[in-house]
């Protein structure tokens, strides 16, 4: 795959996937952006193992949704104050925040997986099988994740 | 059916304003010809090992050959040599001086297979290009 046909195909996604991890984020903006870059590049240079017969955003969200838990691996062996003291000051994503803070109050009450089967489901549009193939996971347990995470939102929007 | 409605609506108004696309995409596709850039140069490192690696191998193995065809077709090559390496010392071992002769041919077989892989992982022309 050529840098131009890489780019064709990522400037189709990148608007929903860059949503999906503002989400996944709880709505932190330069969190969301620097993992939304790692995670295009990580694709590009992995782009000659891409097999067509799977579909590209699938694929693309695969990828992303494994370089966030890699973040979030390494954010939890360097937990500091000092990333919570930079976003404060970061005015717009705090507008952001604030613009969507229902949302990722109740989004952020769930555990990760039911929170990313949620994400998928709801702001990306995925099906439950396409859903199992981001998380690696089964449909089962996908719609299991699905259903006890619309129970506990159920219960926070009451 | 009320409560997934909500849920529903919680999600459908989700539209996070996320700057300039073309500019997103601008950033992006720079980043994206510096990998490149980096991508190329870690091919052609991997190339020039590869080739390094066949090279030394086949010089290894041919210089080895010829070193074993020379000592079991032409015996009479050594004695000069191992006459010479007995007449330093009388007192040495009679296979001493064999064997360094043989380790004499091994260390020449390294040098040329040695100078080889140099040759193979810089070869001349790309020197002067660069």
């Amino acid at each position: 795959m050529t840098r131009e046909e890489f780019i064709a195909l990522i400037s189709s996604e990148q608007e929903s996937l860059r949503r999906f991890l503002l989400a996944l984020c709880g709505g932190d903006r330069m969190e969301a952006e620097d993992i939304a870059q790692e995670a295009m590049v990580k694709a590009y240079i992995a782009s000659n193992r891409f097999v067509e017969r799977h579909k590209f955003s699938t694929w693309l969200f695969t990828i992303a949704y494994n370089t966030f838990l890699d973040h979030k691996r390494l954010a939890r062996n360097r937990e500091t104050d000092l990333d919570e003291a930079t976003f404060m000051a970061d005015s717009s994503s705090a507008d952001q925040r604030f613009e969507y803070q229902e949302l990722y109050a109740a989004i952020d009450t769930l555990p990760l997986k039911e929170k990313t089967a949620i994400l998928l489901f709801y702001v990306s549009g995925y099906d439950i099988k396409e859903i199992a193939k981001i998380t690696d996971s089964t449909k089962i347990a996908v719609k299991k994740q699905l259903s006890r995470g619309r129970d506990k939102l159920r219960e926070i929007l009451k | 059916m009320m409560k997934e409605t909500k849920i529903e609506e919680l999600f459908a108004n989700y539209q996070p304003d996320l700057g300039d696309s073309n500019a997103y995409m601008d950033n992006l596709s720079k980043k994206l010809a510096a990998v490149e850039y980096i991508k190329q140069y870690h091919d052609e490192e991997v190339r020039r090992s590869r080739r390094t690696m066949v090279a030394m191998f086949v010089s290894g193995t041919v210089t080895g050959f010829c070193s074993i065809l020379l000592l079991l077709l032409f015996p009479q090559v050594m004695q000069p040599i191992v006459a010479w390496f007995a007449n330093l010392s009388p007192n040495l071992p009679p296979m001493l001086p064999k064997m360094l002769f043989i380790l004499c041919l091994c260390f020449i077989s390294l040098c040329i297979t040695s100078f080889v892989g140099r040759i193979s992982e810089n070869p001349p022309h790309e020197v002067a290009r660069s």
